[in-house]
């Protein structure tokens, strides 16, 4: 069959027949139609040079649409986000301030607590002073025995209120009015941490700071004793011990006519007191006063001492 | 409110030794002297504040 096809093919072009023109012009005619639509079609712009076909300009212009769309998003989300790292850089620094703040008040409340801890420890202090005070007027026999041990204890409980007990080294001593040398006090109580020689001491009416306590009838701050501007008896020479010394009148109010010594508590650096611990001296001071006022009155203190 | 328990003189007298010999610290003393006394409203705006803050963090 295929040999049939093949000599009727081959007779038909070799024999220069009509058929064999027809494919000739056919197949000119298609070559130059191909051509034509091929030069039509590049001259569109729809192939390119190898007959690639080129997109379509819309869907060039869709996808155009669509880039810059997207790149504006993506601005949009650029520049959201730059404004979202900005509130939260804000945000992080408020929080910052915030914890400052919170810290700076725990540090003030810390600071408040101990204020109140020492105040309502130094109420205790003033309780159990008052108490003792109350108990020797109540048994002056027993006082009169123990007054020593009394006095010490009560001056101690003044020495507990201070702060910074081993740096300051408070040491408390009570002078009264000398009934024989009128230029003088002398000893009458101490706290622990003095010498004996304490109740040798009689310091001048006019040249010592207990003097100048006595005389004006107003507390005196001496914030150190090297200064030479304050009324200080440097004989003494007991500066290497302190440098600061507070004396305060004992006194009933504000009458100066009830005097009836002076209480006075040294301290060993420069300065030593605060306010506070000032206004707990001349506290103390008011609470001893009707005990020592008693022990005077009762004319049971000689200038050798107490009987 | 019933009677602050007072700490006894001889108690007192010991603890007022013990400090100054070094024994116990300010804070020691102030614990065992006040033992409690006049301060429960202290104690209790410390809590307050603890809680406040524990609150703000």
């Amino acid at each position: 069959m295929f040999e049939y096809i093949m000599k009727l093919i081959e007779k038909l072009v070799i024999d220069g027949g009509w058929l064999s023109e027809l494919f000739r012009y056919l197949i000119a005619g298609v070559l130059v139609a191909t051509c034509m639509i091929y030069l039509i079609r590049l001259w569109q712009g729809k192939i390119d040079i190898l007959w690639r076909k080129v997109e379509d300009q819309g869907q060039v212009h869709i996808l155009q649409v669509d880039k810059s769309n997207l790149e504006q998003q993506v601005e949009k989300l650029q520049q959201e986000k730059m404004e979202l790292d900005q509130k939260l850089k804000e945000v992080r620094l408020e929080m910052m301030e915030k914890d400052k703040t919170i810290q700076e008040l725990q540090k003030i409340f810390v600071e408040l607590d101990e204020k109140y801890d020492d105040e309502t420890y130094t109420t205790s202090q003033i309780m159990y002073t008052a108490e003792e005070i109350a108990a020797a007027l109540a048994n002056e026999e027993n006082f009169h025995l123990k007054r020593d041990d009394i006095f010490t204890n009560l001056l101690d409980y003044l020495v507990n209120t201070i702060k910074g007990y081993r740096e300051k080294n408070p040491r408390v001593v009570i002078h009264i009015e000398h009934p024989e040398k009128k230029d003088r006090l002398m000893h009458y109580a101490h706290s622990s941490g003095h010498s004996h020689r304490i109740r040798e001491y009689e310091p001048l009416k006019d040249g010592s700071a207990a003097g100048r306590a006595w005389r004006t009838c107003t507390n005196y701050y001496v914030s150190d004793v090297e200064d030479k501007t304050y009324e200080y008896d440097r004989k003494v020479a007991s500066s290497k011990y302190y440098r600061t010394i507070l004396c305060v009148p004992l006194k009933a109010g504000n009458d100066p006519s009830t005097r009836i010594g002076v209480l006075s508590i040294t301290g060993q650096p420069e300065n030593a007191y605060e306010k506070i611990e000032i206004d707990r001296v001349v506290l103390f001071a008011s609470l001893l006063y009707p005990l020592v006022y008693m022990d005077i009155k009762k004319g049971e203190v000689s200038i050798h001492g107490r009987t | 409110m019933g009677e602050p328990e007072k700490v006894p003189r001889k108690e007192r007298k010991e603890l007022n030794k013990l400090y100054r010999e070094g024994t116990i610290t300010r804070k020691q003393l102030m614990y065992r002297m006040r033992n409690g006394l006049f301060d429960h409203e202290r104690l209790a705006t410390k809590e307050k504040f603890n809680q406040f803050v524990s609150r703000l963090k």
